[in-house]
């Protein structure tokens, strides 16, 4: 069993079990995660990468 | 959690401002690092953040600090060892990193003294430092690093400032950090972009008709296309036929034409010929043609007979004419009329002839004449030489009676000569003699005197010049009689000659004479010939004359025949031409008809290529329209599925903003209650005054300026005296302020799981007073939790507040204090310890 500690793990022992839905909650650890990583950066970076997933079948489409 | 890691020891270099080493102990209760503004305190407590996470808390938050700018700035790496130890299991541990500018930090691990994880990645060491210390860099930060402006925020900061410190410190700012960092503007931005797009596509797709009706009408369109490509092919055919036989007839048609107006000419050609038949009256034609005919072949029978041709001229005595055989009569009166031509130009040839020689021989007899005149002119001449020849040659005879005479005075000269010569030499050979002296005569022997000599001398000399005279003459006159001889002869030769010369000419003159005659002769009998001809030749033309005239009779039959002939001949050329004409098989009618249809079919087949050409474009209008209908479609579709993708993305998202949220406030309510309680407890421990007895932390809920909603904590403080909760913040002093926040913080730094037993403070509670500060240290030094304090200080009466307090404290209480000063190598580190025994405290110095 992983060791939890810090508050940090507190929030993300929290939000694992507060969140029911599993795509929530598997954005929600990735996006923590990039911030434990990399602080704001990482996340508008990973916010930035989404919308680029999201919108990439247009450009495929509309080169 | 037990918290039983403590800090032995730290050593750093080329680490921020410690260009040189330092290595401290800290294996103190209390270690004070005292010291002014940039004396290198910080960097010793960021020296230990580093050696635990690799990094400091103020690169990672930072966006312009770099692990590089830890390096200090004169050397080469950064070097950092720190040594913390298990308590409660006499474990010591030792980490160290070396950390070169542009290169990744290095990092050993040594348990008791024994280095592991040889070899390991980064990774796999950071979750073995984290397994240990039980604490994320971002928890250390907040809840056993605490630095000044945590502590300022908390006392004088606005409420939002107070509010951000403490979820800072209860490490759910992570989650407002997150929450703000998820920005839904980008998504927000390109729903209503690609909703703007979706709506200008359908716009587009509403001014283009509907597609069934334009694939019907295409339908429709493809089957008339289909229809006039068949009429079209049946025209192209058919002018293609047209066209081939057309060709063929604009072949034929010039052949045509020609044959037409060869046929047209003969048909006028026969009309005159006959119409100059009919005008021929052919029986009066005939009466008087017939007579003259007979009459004149027995004149022309005469006449063949005058030319000697008995053969011809019986034949046409016999042929009597008669109309049956006037034709083969005119043959033969054509072959004699021939005859007497050839015979005419014949005599015609031989006068000519004789008329040439005739003029060749009246030429040669003025030759003959012309030359009798002359030779007759020069034997006259001649005449008077002869004359004179005669006479010499009765003189002196001939020449050569006159050479022989010559010859002879030659000889008789040459005799003379010699005597002449003899003479000459007697003298000289005399004189010589007697010149010599000859004393005795050779014939007495006598001697001889010079005066006989000269006698003697004188004596032979008149003798043989008497001689010699005598000769002399005899030879002169010799030699004029020579010389007359030879002028005789020469003049007599120079006659002969002449003589000679008329003597030839005579004979020539005679000879020409006769030739003469002969000549005269032969004039006279050419001249007889060409009369005789002559009049063969006047006969002959009279006869020719005579046929001609009949023949002009003739002619007129003639022609008539000739009209008969030619009739015959166009008539049969016309059958000819009719034939060919036939078998060309060309039809002027069906020319200008297929030129007819050609035009029509080529119009309507313009026509068919024009309708074509509109449908074709119709068609590809349709076409175009309904792929545009398609395309625009598909893109509603790909923008609809995208819009689709960005709605539900930012669905999610705004899901895990709520969540983000709601664990805030979750987390926050929980944080508040563990730490408000702990925080009385710690505050009843350490504030010695009875105004407030007890500390309250609510949340209020407020709208920030940039639309925000926060939390925001109010702390109250109860007042004992008229037991009212005030604020406490706006009601406390500075140092009951900082008591409540620093009981605050203790009580943070109990209240959350990790295993770190050191609290280090950058620069607490500069305004507070000095029993305030005992107090602190004092509750700090109390609390079982904190087994060591770091503090750092520009603060110097905490030296006296540690010295104060240290005494009252617990037993085997130790601190430590490390003076530190500004020097060009970095801080320059005095160190005081102090002891605390039962007795005393003891103050060293090194």
């Amino acid at each position: 069993m992983e060791r939890k500690f810090g508050l940090t793990e507190l929030i993300k022992e929290a939000l694992e079990k507060e969140i029911k839905d599993p795509e929530v909650k598997e954005l929600a650890l990735k996006i923590l995660e990039a911030y434990l990583k990399d602080g704001k950066r990482a996340v508008e970076e990973l916010i930035q990468k989404l919308f680029e997933e999201a919108v990439k079948y247009d450009e495929e489409l509309n080169p | 959690m037990t918290r039983n890691l403590i800090l032995e020891e730290i050593e750093l270099e080329g680490f921020k401002y410690a260009s040189s080493k330092i290595k401290l102990n800290l294996n103190y209760n209390i270690t004070l690092l005292l010291g002014p503004v940039g004396s290198g305190k910080s960097t010793i407590l960021d020296a230990i953040e580093f050696a635990l996470f690799g990094t400091t808390y103020d690169v990672k938050s930072s966006r312009i600090l770099r692990l590089d700018d830890l390096v200090n700035d004169f050397s080469k790496y950064a070097y950092v060892r720190a040594k913390l130890k298990d308590i409660e299991r006499g474990v010591v541990y030792e980490i160290v990193r070396f950390k070169e500018r542009g290169r990744k930090t290095r990092t050993r691990i040594y348990v008791n003294g024994e280095q592991v994880l040889k070899g390991a990645s980064s990774d796999t060491i950071s979750e073995f430092i984290r397994n240990l210390i039980s604490l994320s860099i971002e928890d250390f930060s907040k809840q056993v690093y605490i630095r000044q402006r945590e502590l300022e925020a908390l006392m004088y900061g606005t409420p939002t400032q107070r509010a951000e410190a403490m979820d800072r410190l209860f490490g759910i700012e992570i989650l407002e950090d997150v929450f703000r960092a998820i920005s839904l503007g980008k998504f927000e931005e390109q729903i209503t972009l690609t909703e703007l797009q979706i709506a200008g596509l359908k716009k587009q797709l509403s001014e283009i008709s509907d597609i069934e009706t334009m694939r019907k009408e295409l339908v429709v369109m493809n089957n008339k296309v289909n229809e006039l490509k068949k009429k079209l092919e049946n025209i192209n055919s058919n002018i293609e036929y047209y066209e081939e036989t057309l060709n063929k007839l604009k072949k034929k048609e010039p052949e045509y034409k020609k044959l037409k107006e060869e046929i047209a000419g003969y048909r006028a050609v026969i009309n005159n010929i006959k119409m100059r038949i009919s005008e021929v009256k052919r029986e009066a034609l005939i009466s008087e043609l017939l007579p003259r005919l007979n009459k004149l072949r027995f004149k022309l029978a005469d006449l063949l007979i005058s030319l000697l041709a008995y053969k011809e001229a019986e034949k046409l005595r016999k042929e009597e004419v008669t109309e049956e055989n006037l034709p083969h009569f005119l043959e033969l009166l054509q072959e004699t009329l021939e005859l007497v031509n050839d015979r005419y130009y014949y005599i015609k040839e031989e006068l000519n002839k004789l008329n040439n020689e005739l003029a060749t021989l009246e030429v040669q007899k003025d030759k003959l004449l012309t030359r009798i005149g002359i030779l007759t002119h020069h034997i006259k001449e001649l005449k008077s030489y002869e004359d004179k020849y005669e006479d010499l040659l009765s003189k002196y005879g001939n020449s050569q009676e006159v050479k022989d005479k010559i010859e002879e005075i030659e000889s008789k000269l040459a005799e003379i000569s010699g005597l002449i010569e003899y003479e000459r030499a007697l003298l000289s050979v005399t004189k010589e003699v007697l010149r010599k002296r000859k004393k005795t005569c050779p014939v007495c022997g006598k001697e001889i005197t010079d005066e006989d000599l000269l006698k003697i001398e004188k004596a032979i000399t008149s003798i043989i010049r008497s001689e010699y005279a005598k000769y002399l003459e005899e030879h002169d006159k010799l030699l004029r009689e020579k010389e007359n001889l030879e002028a005789t002869l020469t003049t007599l030769k120079s006659l002969d000659e002449k003589v000679a010369e008329k003597r030839r000419l005579e004979v020539e003159l005679n000879e020409t004479k006769v030739e003469l005659n002969n000549t005269n002769k032969q004039i006279d009998e050419v001249e007889s010939m060409l009369e005789d001809l002559e009049m063969k030749l006047d006969e002959i033309s009279y006869y020719k004359s005579l046929i001609q005239r009949d023949l002009q009779a003739i002619e007129k039959y003639r022609d008539y025949i000739k009209l008969l002939n030619d009739l015959n001949f166009y008539e049969n050329k016309l059958k000819e031409t009719l034939t060919k004409l036939r078998e060309l098989q060309y039809d002027p009618e069906y020319h200008r008809y297929v030129e007819k249809e050609l035009i029509e079919l080529k119009g309507k087949r313009s026509q068919i290529e024009h309708q074509l050409e509109m449908l074709g474009k119709r068609r590809d209008d349709l076409n175009q329209k309904i792929n545009k209908a398609l395309q625009l479609k598909e893109e509603i579709k790909v923008m609809q599925e995208k819009l689709s993708r960005l709605r539900e993305f930012k669905e999610k998202l705004m899901k895990v903003k709520q969540v983000f949220r709601d664990m805030q406030a979750k987390i926050r309510a929980e944080m508040l209650q563990r730490v408000t309680n702990k925080m009385n407890e710690i505050f009843k421990q350490i504030y010695v005054y009875p105004d407030y007895d007890e500390l309250d932390i609510k949340v209020e809920i407020i709208t920030t300026k940039d639309k925000y909603k926060r939390s925001i904590y109010e702390i109250y403080a109860h007042r004992t005296s008229d037991n009212s909760w005030v604020p406490a913040l706006k009601r406390m002093s500075d140092g009951q302020k900082a008591i409540l926040a620093l009981s605050f913080l203790a009580a943070l730094f109990m209240t959350t799981p990790h295993n770190i037993g050191v609290m280090i403070l950058d620069e607490p509670l500069p305004n507070i007073d000095d029993a305030c500060k005992e107090a602190m240290v004092k509750m700090l030094s109390k609390l079982k939790e904190v087994r060591q304090v770091l503090i750092a200080t520009q603060d110097p009466r905490f030296v006296k507040v540690l010295e104060e307090g240290i005494r009252s404290w617990r037993k085997e209480f130790r601190g430590v204090v490390y003076k530190l000063r500004h020097s060009f190598h970095g801080p320059f580190i005095e160190v005081e310890k102090y002891t605390h025994t039962a007795q005393n405290t003891i103050k060293t110095y090194s």
